[in-house]
Order: structure tokens, then sequence, then C-alpha cells
């Protein structure tokens, strides 16, 4: 989205305003005004160096350093390696001892601050239920920042997070990426530079459970091909309005037909969101359970020319893992969630490994406050559960599941999930096996600045809906 | 009853496991250990070899524990959640119905007993849901078996609620809840002494039908606790003092701000069942909730039962356990939460929790740390019957097996 208003305005022949407080976000040229688009917030460059040393470092990229180093400064990994590297002067050095150190954990299903805990009907803010299909909408404006669960994510180890509108639409709006450095607006939290998802759901929860949506899944699917259907007339009438705007430019003023620049077409904001989808600037993300309503889905992006991101929960991925790997898109799904629907009772442990084993792209996601606390556990379940059907599932691979993969689904990789030089320090050192039901994170690091210390609780931000809370600090 | 008798009848062999370790259930580890089975129950457990005839398992670098006990489910009561026709957990008959029982709905047959029992979950109290005073929980061995039913007339607990759960069940107020119990349990002294004047007809009309009031006599005459919902301190307070009131056994579920109170669960001897990973401000009566609240109980005495929350996951419950351990438990106290607690808290103490000479022998044999994420469960053991591990998901994982 922000790469096409930037191609509105150099068609306009105007700079991007950069992102002062006070700068115009609107172009007179413009076709549209576009304040909800407010910059990103700027790149974090100032936590201090900090050197890990004699610490198993998995890197998620291939390769595990044990001993290793990592080195963070400015914000992004400098270095890392295997043995120890003599510290530059004014690093500060943490003992990695008997210690593990892996990429901070990314989840690619959240709706932290959109559900937020307590769980109150007025702060539930995931559904737009007022309609089947509201691309228009943002799950970054619903986003409370005080939600409690954001420091409880991030003390499970979790630096990156994808937060996505509910599923009782067909179209359900556009997601939110976010680090999590508590702030106290949702844009602070903005993960500089990520493209927004879009939420769409099949199944169950569309049918059974929305105001005035299609009865049937015959219905949902009409749905979704109207809607884009229309958003390829859209995005059809905007780029006409561009030539058109363009060639008036280069007019001299006596020949131009108007003084006024050529008018666009009506700005619809849920088109808008859908006609990015097919130019690809926002990822869809579709929440889908049932291996034949995966295929439905991918023969509908075929049809208007999209390429779907992601399946979610994705119960049945291992029934179409095949067709999931070659074509290149990734499952989001559990370790050992099923049978709370219909559409969830073929749900087994395998899932993700037999995915794996189909050379795709698996991860586990939490799609819950609670889940997102130990998605390392999780993952760890789902590698034993593929292990003990007799894959070969390596500790890099299932930690690709938490980091490296759902970094892809939402389109950062190229700046976090791994621990590779001059990615950000998106980094967590755990007190033991991430995998081990007994490890807990012990400090976590986003952008290089530390957001987690078990050892000492000053260091984060207790929400303030926490704050003078009875019995906090063991009050009775 | 009969059944159980059926099925011991038919084990033939004993089953030797030699050099094992044991993780007994109540605190004590034996290593290199030799535990026999025969006749449905453990023989003996003891360092010796034993001569004599049986199959014998290697039982080297792996670990045999008793088989793991659900505190309260809704296992055999539900198959899929979110579709009513295959639920019985809750019965919309009004907010006390003391005489439902879940054991009438009870299915054996039900996919989600294996898939659990494969992770060495061998019994499980499964109760209802809703209301203020649901119904009867009863006790489940999780062999399957259409002969295994539960017997509706011995139930194990009686469950109810005083949380936000039973908000709208007391008509919009914590108020509204207590007010029906007083009259509850007003009613039921009150019957308990007019039964015959009931019997004939020759009695003022009370709220609830002598049915219902019938179901409540066992838990005045303190032979059945009442596991109560409860999750503000101040709720899990009310409830301690309803037991101090009324002489009866309360069992608190939920236990979210329990930490906050130990001192008088201890005291009082309430039990909780807590599921661990699960304590978060979720909720305006958890505000207090924190991670550490297992151990906080534990070393309060506090006696507490591990729960997975979840019945198409009581396979969690080793992992619920091992993050107990996480946050401080002792690990001997969070193994005993999710086998002698509960088997002694719901009168099966004698029988199960155990790997005891002369309990029923419910075992399980893991290949490693049972808390573990990788250790798998290789075998499990009801009534000295090596349980079949497969399950649906597993078939439906052979049916897709990636070709080479």
């Amino acid at each position: 989205m922000r790469l096409l208003s930037v191609m509105l305005l150099v068609t306009a022949g105007c700079a991007a305003p950069a992102g002062e407080r006070d700068a115009p976000l609107v172009d007179p040229l413009a076709p549209f005004v576009q304040p909800a688009e407010a910059p990103d917030p700027p790149a974090r460059t100032g936590a201090p160096s900090v050197l890990i040393q004699d610490a198993t470092v998995m890197t998620a990229a291939g390769k595990t350093f044990a001993p290793g180093y990592i080195l963070m400064r400015g914000g992004l990994i400098e270095a890392v390696g295997p043995g120890r590297i003599e510290p530059p002067p004014g690093v500060t050095v943490v003992s990695g001892k008997g210690k593990v150190v892996t990429p901070g954990i990314i989840d690619s299903h959240s709706h932290i601050g959109v559900f937020p805990i307590p769980s109150v009907e007025a702060n539930a803010d995931g559904n737009e239920d007022t309609s089947p299909v509201t691309p228009e909408v943002w799950a970054e404006h619903a986003f409370w920042p005080q939600d409690p669960s954001i420091r409880r994510a991030i003390a499970g180890g979790v630096t990156a997070i994808q937060v996505l509108p509910g599923s009782t639409n067909l179209i359900g709006g556009r997601s939110f990426v976010a680090k999590l450095h508590p702030a106290t607006s949702a844009r602070a939290m903005r993960f500089s530079g990520a493209p927004q998802g879009l939420k769409m759901a099949c199944g169950e929860n569309v049918k059974l459970y929305s105001t005035d949506a299609p009865a049937t899944r015959m219905g949902s699917v009409a749905g979704y091909r109207r809607a884009f259907q229309e958003a390829l007339e859209y995005r059809r009438a905007l780029r006409r309005h561009a030539k058109e705007l363009a060639r008036w430019k280069l007019q001299a003023d006596e020949d131009r037909e108007s003084e006024d620049p050529p008018d666009p077409p009506p700005r619809d904001l849920g088109l808008e969101t859908l006609a990015k989808v097919l130019d690809g600037e926002i990822l869809p993300h579709v929440h889908c359970y049932r291996a034949d309503e995966m295929h439905l889905m991918l023969d509908l992006a075929r049809e208007f020319g999209f390429e779907i991101r992601s399946f979610h929960h994705a119960l049945e991925a291992y029934k179409l893992a095949d067709r999931l790997a070659s074509e290149n898109v990734a499952a989001s799904t559990w370790s050992d969630w099923w049978g709370f629907k219909m559409e969830a009772y073929d749900g087994i442990p395998e899932n993700a490994a037999i995915l794996a084993a189909a050379g795709g792209r698996p991860i586990i996601h939490s799609d819950s406050a609670d889940e997102i606390r130990h998605l390392n556990q999780e993952a760890a379940k789902a590698m034993a559960a593929g292990r003990q059907f007799g894959l070969a599932i390596s500790d890099d691979e299932a930690l690709r599941w938490i980091t490296a993969n759902p970094a892809w689904a939402i389109g950062v990789d190229d700046r976090t999930g791994t621990l590779e030089t001059g990615k950000m320090a998106d980094v967590v050192l755990w007190n033991g096996d991430p995998f081990s039901v007994y490890t807990l994170a012990e400090k976590v690091y986003i952008d290089g600045a530390l957001e987690y210390d078990r050892s000492d609780p000053s260091v984060g931000t207790l929400s303030d809906f926490e704050l003078g809370q009875p019995a906090r600090g063991g009050d009775r | 009853m009969s059944a159980a008798l059926l099925l011991c009848l038919t084990v033939s062999a004993p089953t030797i496991i030699v050099d094992v370790r044991v993780e007994v259930g109540d605190g004590r580890v034996l290593e290199h250990a030799t535990v026999v089975v025969d006749g449905g129950r453990i023989r003996s457990v003891g360092s010796a070899p034993v001569a004599g005839d049986g199959e014998t398992i290697d039982g080297r670098g792996k670990v045999l524990t008793p088989g793991l006990i659900e505190p309260l489910s809704q296992i055999g009561l539900t198959e899929i959640s979110q579709v009513e026709s295959t639920r019985d957990d809750s019965a919309e008959i009004g907010p006390l119905r003391p005489a439902f029982r879940a054991a009438d709905g009870f299915n054996p047959s039900s996919a989600l007993v294996p898939v659990n029992r494969a992770h060495g979950v061998t019994s499980a109290v499964s109760g209802p849901r809703g209301g203020i005073i649901a119904g009867s929980a009863t006790w489940v061995d999780l062999t399957g078996s259409l002969d295994d039913r539960p017997d509706p007339a011995r139930p194990v607990a009686m469950v109810g609620s005083v949380a936000e759960s039973a908000h709208d069940a007391g008509n919009g107020a914590r108020g509204g809840i207590w007010l029906q119990l007083r009259q509850l349990f007003g009613d039921t002294r009150f019957y308990a002494k007019k039964r015959a004047a009931f019997a004939r007809g020759d009695s003022m009309p009370l709220l609830l039908s002598p049915l219902h009031l019938e179901a409540m006599l066992p838990v005045i005459e303190r032979r059945l606790p009442l596991l109560l919902e409860a999750n503000r301190a101040s709720d899990i307070l009310a409830a301690v003092e309803l037991g101090r009131s009324e002489g009866i056994d309360i069992v608190i579920l939920g236990g979210a701000e329990a930490w906050r109170v130990a001192s008088e669960l201890a005291a009082t001897r309430t039990p909780v069942i807590l599921r661990p990973s699960a304590q978060t401000p979720v909720a305006f009566e958890a505000l207090a909730a924190r991670d550490d609240a297992p151990a906080l109980l534990a070393a309060a005495g506090v006696t507490l039962m591990i729960s997975s929350g979840w019945t198409h996951n009581l396979r969690r419950l080793r992992q619920e356990a091992g993050l107990a351990v996480a946050y401080g438990m002792p690990r001997a106290a969070a193994l005993r939460a999710i086998t002698q607690a509960p088997a002694q808290v719901f009168g099966r103490g004698r029988e199960l929790g155990t790997v005891t000479a002369g309990k029923r022998a419910d075992l399980v044999l893991w290949s490693g740390d049972p808390l573990e994420l990788q250790t798998r469960a290789e075998m499990v053991w009801i009534r000295g019957h090596a349980m079949s591990l497969n399950t649906r998901q597993r078939q439906l994982a052979e049916r897709y097996r990636p070709r080479e």
C-alpha cells in the first residue's frame, strides 16, 4: 500500500513527504487522500551493542554454532559465528554458557490487541461482522497496545507478530505486522517496511457464525469471486485514470480539455485493498482447514491472478503437501489442535512434519494468547511427532517453523527470522534447549533492544491496564 | 464391575519390566527397578531380579510411571466441540441440576479416548458444565471398551461454579449465584430431614424436585466433594467458607488467584485444579494470575491437581506439568499432580495413582522423561492390559505418508 501511494505521488511529480509530524499526507494531484496510511515509524538503531559469548547459537539458517557468539550493534546483527571473539570496545558482554541463542520467534497468526485480555465484549475488535466482505478494515486500527498479552508474548521469546482480523468474514481486512516494542500507539509498533496481509476465511466460521454471510460453501466461493472481479475492474479504472492524468500533465495548458486534472474513479477503500492483493503488494492469508477447500482457494487465486501467501490453521495441509510445496504456499498450523469443530476433525500431530518432508513451508502459529507463550514447545512437539513417524526433521528445520518460515509468510524474511549478518537483531537467549519443556526465555532482544529479562522485572513495560492492580508484587 | 472382573480374568502370563526407572507418583524414584504385573495388578516393585515365567520388557533407559489422570474434562461427553449433536456435557435445564449425571452420556468409543491414551492418559474425571450446579462427574478409565462404562450411581464429584462462568446463571450477579446456593443447601437439608413426608406427598414444595435433592445428599453427607469453579481470590474464599459452614468437601477448579489464599486452602485441605499454561489475566476474575502459581501453591502445602484444561488434548497433561516445573514447581510434585493427587482426591487412591505393589496396573512406559516434549509413551497398560496405541490420527498420517 505504501508502494502504491508512493507511485501515485511520483506520477504526480512530487516527492513523497518525509515522516515528519506535520508533513501533509495529501498530495493535490494524487487521486485520493491517504490519511490512514500514516508513515512507518523510523527504523530503530539506537540499541546498545551486545555480544553473547559461549552459547549454542541456532541460526535457523542451516547452521548451529556450539559454542558460538552473536554480536548485535545498531539494532542489527553485526556478526554471528562459531567459537568466540574478542569483545569490541564498549560492548556489553553476556555469557551464554549452558544457554541457547535463537532468532526471535515470529507468530504469523495472532489476535493480540484485537481480541485482548481480559476477554470482554467491549474490547473484542477482531471481527468486523457487518458484511461478509470487509477488505477496507485494518487490524492496526483496532489494535490495543495495552493488551497484557504483549509482555507475556515477549517473555515467550516472540519478537514479531502478524495480527489478523478474525474469521467470520470471507474477506476480513488487512493484517497488522508488529514488532513487539511496547508503545502507546499501534503505529509505533508497526514493523517498518513490512507488507500488510489480507485475512480471508473459508469454511465453518463464515457460514455458521457471521451475520449476512453466505449460507453455504458455494456461497462463500461466489463471494470471493465477486469481490475479486470487482477488484479487477477497479484496478482497471485506476490504471486508466493514471494514464489520463499522465497525459494531462504532459499537455500544454492550451491543449488541455479541462483546467482540472481528470477525475479519478470514486475511491473504494475495500477494492483498493483487493487491488493491492492483485498487484502483490498485500499478501493474502487464508484461514482454511480442509484440504479440498485449500485446493479450491488455490484454483480461485489462479483464476484472478494472485498468489496466496499462506494458509492458516491448515489442519489438512498433509493431504495436499505436494501441491503446497510445488506452489510455494506456506501453511501455518498447530502441533496438536483438533476436534474443536467439524473441519478440524482430521487434524494430526504429523501435519507440519509431513509438509516439511514434501519440501513445503510449515509454520507453527498460535492463534492464542496462551499458545504464543510457548511456540518453541509447540514446534518441539510437532518435530517429535514427525520423527516418531519416521521423518527426518532436524532441529534447525523445526526452529524455522517458528522463525524463518513465518518471516517469509509475512514478507520480512530478508530482514529477520534467522541469525545472519545484517539482519535485525531479533534474538532470544534461552536458559536451555528451546525444545525442552523446562526451558524459558531468559533475555529477549528486539532490534537489539533488551525488551525482556527474566532476572530483571524492571526491563520491559507493564501494560497500563495491569499497573496498580491488586496483588501485583505479591500483596494480598 | 463385572466388566472389570472379566478383563482381569483374561490376563494370562505376568509381565516383568526390568531395569527401569520408576517414578512412583508419590515423589519417590526407583532406579533399575523390576516391576511385575500379573492378573491386572502390580504384584511387586523392587530392586531384585524376579525369577519366573512371563513376558520380560527391557526398561533400560526408560521410565515407568502410573497412568496419567486428568482431574476434570468432558472426555466421552463431547466429540466435536462445535457440533451440538455430539455434545452431552451440558443440559440447559435451569441453573441447578444436581441430578444431571455425566455418566449417562459417556461414550467409551469416542475417538478422543485412544488419541489421549496413546500419550499415557489412562483415566479421567469426566464432568458436566454450565449453570451453578452442573451435575455429577464420573470417573472413566480410558480402555475404550463398551464393557467399561462408568456407573452413573457412583459419581466422584458434584460440579458447579461460583465463577464468572456462572454469572448469567446467577441472573447477572455473584449474589444471585450465592442466594441460589443457599436455597439449594437449605432445601437439601430440609429434604434430608423430611424425606418420609415427601414420599407421602406431605411437605411444602421446594425449589428443586426430590430427584435433584437426592443427588445432593451425598454432598451434605460428605461422601461426594463439591467441585466449584472459582478464580477470584474472594470467590475462592467464599467457596472455602461454604465448605466450612456446610461441613462439605470443596475442590477448587480454575483457581487463577488461588495463590493469594494459599494458606486458607492449605489449612482447610481444599485441593485445587489448575492449568499452568493459562495463568494470565484473561478475565477480571483472574487479574492476579501468575505463572508460578503452581509452585506457590505447592510450597504452601495445597494439594494441587494439574489439568490439561482441554478435553481433546488431555495428552497435554504432561506438558502442563512440565510447564509448572519450568515456573518453579518441584518436578516430583508436578508428576504427583497428574497421578497420585487426582486419584486420592476422587477416591481412587487405594487403587490408582502410584506404582505400588497391590495397586491396579495402570502404567506407562516412556522413552525418557515423561514430562519432556520429545518423549513418547511406548506402552500403556490399563488393568494390566497393554492398550493399543493406534489412533485414527495415526491412520490418517499413514494414509498420507510422504512418498520417498
